[in-house]
């Protein structure tokens, strides 16, 4: 059964996007040739420091990877729920699958560096040698398979991320870290990359890193060699059991997650929802088209496990951003991480009426100039509601915490301007570039949404280039020496007049071309592809709409070879 | 205004292509105010294209249809203002409760506040989902049966004049169903009309009083019950119509081995 699965992987792998195969083959053989550099020109006593970073950083990888690749579940355990299999042999044939593949294949490359790093360090004794070898070779056999394994428990635990609070946040926290790191990875590179050659040569030196690094099992196939190599054979014994030990309960794990889920699709609930007791209770907002849209949507943002990503995402997104620039050395940054939650509301929204699947119907039915307006509208005040809260609380947590409020008044501005062209770019983008995802009652993934790389990068540029007259005021107010203090309120006024006119006017274009192309609009969701869902006409919002159409498209037929993780976030920046 | 006319609903050369298949080929069809007529044809036999196109979701590539006179593609507002609406297998604000969606839906259609709270919950008690609301149930966690029941309470909620509705009693319980016919049959008996489409042809010649026979996009037959199927039954007038598919002898053999 190994061999049927290994090749069908394999069929459906020739039908997935080349170049990405390729990137990642030549990604792979460079991380494994340059696992092998850093063992043998790093000096002799930062040796040891050196592979226990770079083994640790291969963990990490694998564990980050899977939403990164879309190879990490070309088989998903429910293709096989109806085959007479017992879960357990089809968890181990997953798991096995996994194996041949170029990952797995660079991995082993990397983690035979340790064979090269014991035939260094041993010295001249056969015996020790020999001893040192032989450790390596097993903990190397080992690592490869406990990294694997763990990476499909990540993997499996983020596909049943939305079903529970807590693995929505796990996902979110992946997301946020590869967005942070295409947004501001770069101010890590040049101290980064300057800190190589003192790493080769002193390793960690004194700092307790290493005492760190060498509690996680990637380090234990590595002191092994060592202990083996000095003749202490019974901690080198001890310190691969161990690494066999929490392999093997690695790998059950993943061999139990590798079953098909067959239960609930959404997440657990023990009480009401807020809010719902609405034909007993009075109304908090008004009884008007546009209160009603504000309520679906607030409570939306808040039960829907897709939406919370989007929200959970941009928080960490934000985190992760004050992060990078702490390590930079630059903390002043921390402030910006609500610009950056703020940000996301041009992004998460870019697709929203994609979001709520078919739905779109019922205002095809209720047809209303009236109705059509207060559902923009009311998006887009959800949208500033749900984003807006986190992105000021998170910049003045930060504040708080890196004690630097000089910048506070441009930071708020920018909050302020960023979140009103964001709702206004998001509903354009939304009615423009609506792309269908997996129905909201049928979805698993945490991909299933339906994402549009092009819409995307259309809002993030939208946003960027709409807030201009805000940075204008606002950037020579944070770095003036000395600003007069009427700067600071025309940097608040100029952003809140460029937040307010941004949001009207693209709450106006979106609702103009939402009457103008209801039925093309709702075709767009319910009969992908067909000529029924194209639009009409030569102006500009034609032709992205076109594009964004084709990008939809695309994305569907590669989902189709290789349904999760290919429609990431990965085309963002 | 007219709304006095005799035709309710009026499909006039409905047309529409999917990728050079016709889906409807020029589908045309009276419902007379005061009546409830049942939409049956095989599967893929173009029932819910040529639906979708009489309510605005779709665009004809050619004709058109009337509610009450008013044309739903040139005048949609007015005309949508005329429909209850129930399509088959689409999503609704799936996190919202029953209640949440029926409020927003009235709200949305610019309803009072208090007539769409009275009204919600009577659909609600009546349409036996009181009890999930009290428990707070998502649309999401709802049976298919039960999506069935909210999506007719958001069809009925504006007292709307004709319903056009998509397989009404798909997988919805025979105490459910007898009260679906009961709410239509109450909702003609007021003056209102009904479509509704239908595999099932018992049902469709208990319950309606037209039908119309609709296969590879075009309208075989259409007429009251009696006149359509004459002396036989309505199953064997459709089987004459759309042609009899028989198990051969030989085929499938192995399946009682």
């Amino acid at each position: 059964m190994v061999g049927e699965l290994i090749r069908l992987k394999l069929a459906i792998q020739r039908h997935t996007l080349s170049w990405k195969r390729v990137l990642g083959l030549v990604l792979g053989v460079v991380g494994a040739l340059a696992t092998w550099v850093a063992v043998l020109v790093a000096a002799p006593s930062a040796r040891s420091d050196v592979l226990l970073f770079v083994l640790a950083a291969w963990l990490v990888g694998w564990l980050v990877g899977p939403i990164l690749t879309s190879g990490a579940a070309v088989l998903r355990p429910e293709y096989f729920t109806l085959l007479p299999l017992s879960p357990r042999r089809l968890g181990f044939g997953l798991l096995a699958s996994v194996f041949v593949g170029v990952g797995a294949a660079v991995t082993a490359g990397a983690v035979l560096a340790l064979v090269g790093y014991a035939v260094v360090t041993a010295g001249s004794d056969v015996a020790s040698v020999a001893a040192a070898v032989g450790t390596a070779v097993v903990g190397a056999a080992l690592l490869l398979v406990f990294t694997v394994a763990v990476s499909r428990v990540a993997y499996a635990l983020l596909g049943a991320a939305m079903r529970t609070r807590m693995g929505v946040e796990i996902a979110a926290i992946q997301y946020g870290l590869v967005l942070s790191s295409m947004f501001v990875g770069w101010l890590i590179v040049s101290p980064a990359v300057s800190a190589v050659p003192v790493f080769l040569r002193d390793g960690f030196g004194a700092s307790g890193v290493s005492g760190v690094l060498g509690l996680f099992p990637s380090s234990w196939p590595l002191l092994a060699v060592d202990a083996a190599a000095a003749g202490d054979h019974a901690s080198a014994a001890g310190l691969i059991g161990a690494l066999a030990l929490v392999t093997a309960l690695v790998v059950l794990a993943a061999v139990a997650l590798l079953t098909p889920y067959v239960g609930n699709r959404t997440v657990r609930r023990r009480t009401r929802p807020w809010g719902s007791r609405v034909l007993t209770r009075g109304r908090l907002l008004p009884g008007t088209p546009l209160g009603a849209v504000v309520g679906k949507e607030l409570r939306t943002w808040w039960r829907d496990p897709w939406r919370s990503l989007e929200i959970r995402s941009s928080i960490w997104f934000g985190i992760f951003v004050a992060i990078y620039g702490v390590i930079a050395g630059i903390p002043q940054l921390a402030g910006l991480a609500g610009i950056a939650v703020a940000l996301m509301a041009g992004l998460s929204g870019a697709n929203l009426f994609g979001q709520d699947g078919t739905a779109l119907w019922l205002l095809v039915v209720g047809q209303s100039r009236r109705a059509l307006r207060a559902d923009i509208r009311g998006r887009q005040i959800g949208l500033v509601v749900a984003l807006g809260v986190p992105a000021l609380g998170l910049s003045t947590l930060m504040m708080v915490l890196s004690g630097v409020f000089e910048f506070a008044v441009p930071i708020y501005a920018g909050i302020l301007a960023t979140l009103g062209v964001g709702s206004a770019v998001a509903v354009v983008m939304s009615v423009v570039g609506v792309t269908p995802g997996v129905d909201p009652h049928r979805r698993v993934n945490a991909t299933d949404a339906g994402e549009n790389g092009f819409a995307i990068q259309v809002a993030l540029w939208a946003v960027l280039s709409f807030v201009a007259p805000t940075v204008a005021v606002a950037v020579p107010l944070a770095f003036a020496a000395d600003p007069p203090p009427w700067l600071a309120v025309a940097a608040l006024g100029v952003a809140f007049g460029n937040a307010l006119v941004a949001a009207w006017a693209g709450g106006a274009v979106a609702a103009r071309r939402l009457e103008s192309h209801l039925p093309e609009t709702f075709a767009r969701l319910r009969y992908p592809g067909t000529t029924t869902a194209k639009g009409r006409g030569g102006g500009f919002l034609d032709y992205l709409s076109g594009h964004a159409e084709s990008a939809a498209l695309a994305a569907a037929a590669a989902a189709k070879g290789e349904k999760p993780a290919e429609k990431t976030k990965e085309t963002v920046g | 205004m007219p709304i006095d006319t005799p035709v309710a609903l009026h499909l006039d050369g409905l047309t529409k292509v999917f990728s050079g298949k016709p889906a409807a080929d020029h589908v045309s069809l009276t419902v007379p105010v005061g009546s409830l007529t049942g939409l049956v044809g095989p599967n893929g036999a173009g029932k819910t294209t040529s639906l979708a196109m009489t309510v605005g979701l779709l665009r004809p590539d050619s004709g058109t249809a009337a509610v009450h006179g008013i044309d739903v593609w040139a005048d949609p507002t007015r005309a949508k203002a005329l429909l209850g609406v129930l399509p088959d297998g689409l999503a609704l604000p799936e996190r919202l409760t029953g209640g949440e969606l029926l409020t927003y839906w009235g709200l949305l259609r610019g309803m009072r506040a208090d007539v769409v709270r009275a009204r919600a919950t009577e659909l609600m008690r009546i349409l036996e989902l009181d009890e999930a609301e009290d428990r707070g149930l998502l649309v999401i966690e709802y049976s298919t049966g039960m999506r069935k029941k909210i999506g007719l309470a958001t069809a009925l909620l504006h007292a709307p004049k004709v319903l056009v509705l998509d397989e009404p009693f798909e997988a919805v319980d025979p105490v459910s169903a007898r009260v679906l016919r009961g709410i239509l049959r109450r909702f003609v008996a007021a003056g209102g009309s009904v479509v509704i489409s239908s595999h099932v042809m018992s049902l469709v010649e208990d319950l309606c009083d037209r039908v119309a026979i609709i296969a590879a996009g075009q309208v075989l037959t259409a007429g009251t019950v009696a006149d359509v199927r004459g002396a036989s039954t309505l199953e064997d007038t459709f089987v004459r119509l759309v042609g009899e598919r028989e198990v051969g002898e030989e085929e499938l053999a192995w399946l009682a081995s």
